[in-house]
């Protein structure tokens, strides 16, 4: 299989004086990057729940996890280990760069799961550009449309 | 097409738990904890589920996936052929039966949210345009970001890729310069090549000197993207041929 895997990493031994980054994870507790989101707004619960725009987006985003039924309220199975939440804070501007809607995302801090536990299996398969430029002159060749 | 808030469709295998989010704590029930059912963002294995969900859902719907290409998916039924690609959230179709695309377009639609429903005009930073008899396809979007990035937006454009007679060498001059924006405009000019085939001979000699660019490598690098800001909106036409 060509997917891109990472879960079945032979572990490698650790050289002496290197940390490797699920140390460095573990021994943070603050969130200092939450790299997959670009130009989030740099505020504190505690700030945000203060106003109401802010108040507005957690809402509306707790309403739309709920109605996807997403998780449910339960208690602890034994010897599990919750992993925490964070609320990240987004500004969405228009073309004219004014602010048009705010928005709050829940994300789970991700790196904080164990492998084995939390989870085992992380790849998932891309495209390569050649099977795209294979499909478009296929679809020339045929007069197909692509949609 | 692409489908929205991808992640938050992926089904969890796992048992897992998250605490309750500040902000919506369940009155005297504050040492509960949340069992997720499906994933959230930031989970490490959200894009692995939500790819099992939507191959799950492609299979179900009678496609095969390509052995050799897993984001393939081909569905055949009798003399019709449809074909799928599949890029974490965007989507692809084609075939030749046009009916049958839209039914299974409007099926999808009933299973996940989704949004530009229209022609393939954008796919993975190619621009597609489609026409009667032929299909083009370039990157002049990407290209001006590249200029951009790289402050070439007006340079002085040249018709070749290479000064004729170009000879370089390893240690070509003492005078290196910046590595790491030297590998970063390789790697925008590698991207280009999907579109640009006749850049891959330079851009291959020029990645040869990735380790420790010096200035004589970076002004060759610099001059393809001379060519490029010259040549910015050609691309790919692919066209019908009788002896196929």
């Amino acid at each position: 299989m060509r997917d891109h895997e990472t879960s079945d990493e032979e572990d490698e031994p650790l050289q002496a004086r290197a940390r490797s980054l699920q140390d460095i994870y573990n021994s943070t507790n603050e969130v200092h990057v939450v790299c997959f989101l670009a130009n989030s707004e740099d505020l504190s619960f505690e700030e945000a729940v203060q106003e109401e725009k802010w108040q507005r987006a957690m809402n509306e985003e707790i309403r739309a996890i709920e109605r996807n039924n997403m998780w449910e309220l339960t208690d602890l199975s034994r010897g599990a280990q919750p992993i925490g939440v964070k609320w990240v804070y987004k500004k969405k501007t228009n073309a004219e760069g004014e602010v048009e809607r705010y928005k709050a995302r829940l994300v789970v801090k991700g790196y904080k799961q164990k492998e084995g536990i939390d989870y085992d299996k992380v790849f998932t398969p891309v495209t390569r550009m050649e099977t795209i430029r294979l499909v478009i002159s296929l679809a020339a060749q045929h007069r197909w449309t692509i949609l | 097409m692409d489908v929205k808030s991808t992640f938050l469709n992926g089904v969890l295998e796992e048992e897992l738990y998250v605490e309750q989010p500040l902000g919506c704590m369940r009155r005297g029930e504050e040492k509960k904890v949340l069992r997720l059912k499906k994933a959230l963002y930031g989970l490490k294995q959200a894009p692995r589920a939500w790819n099992e969900r939507i191959d799950t859902y492609f299979k179900k719907n009678g496609y095969e996936q390509c052995l050799y290409e897993h984001p393939l998916y081909i569905k055949k039924k009798g003399e019709d052929v449809m074909f799928t690609v599949l890029y974490v959230d965007d989507l692809i179709f084609t075939g030749n039966n046009a009916e049958l695309i839209e039914a299974f377009k409007e099926v999808t639609k009933k299973e996940f949210e989704m949004t530009n429903l229209g022609l393939m005009k954008y796919f993975l930073g190619l621009e597609v345009v489609q026409g009667k008899d032929d299909i083009f396809v370039s990157q002049e979007r990407y290209v001006e970001e590249v200029l951009k990035k790289f402050k070439m937006t007006s340079c002085n454009p040249v018709s070749t890729l290479m000064e004729p007679g170009t000879k370089v060498s390893k240690y070509a001059d003492r005078d290196r310069v910046d590595a790491s924006k030297y590998r970063s405009l390789i790697e925008s000019l590698r991207y280009l090549t999907n579109t640009r085939p006749n850049l891959m001979l330079s851009v291959g000699i020029t990645s040869r000197y990735m380790e420790e660019p010096r200035y004589t490598h970076w002004k060759a690098l610099k001059r393809i993207l001379r060519y490029v800001r010259g040549t910015i909106s050609l691309g790919l036409m692919y066209t019908r041929t009788n002896d196929y």
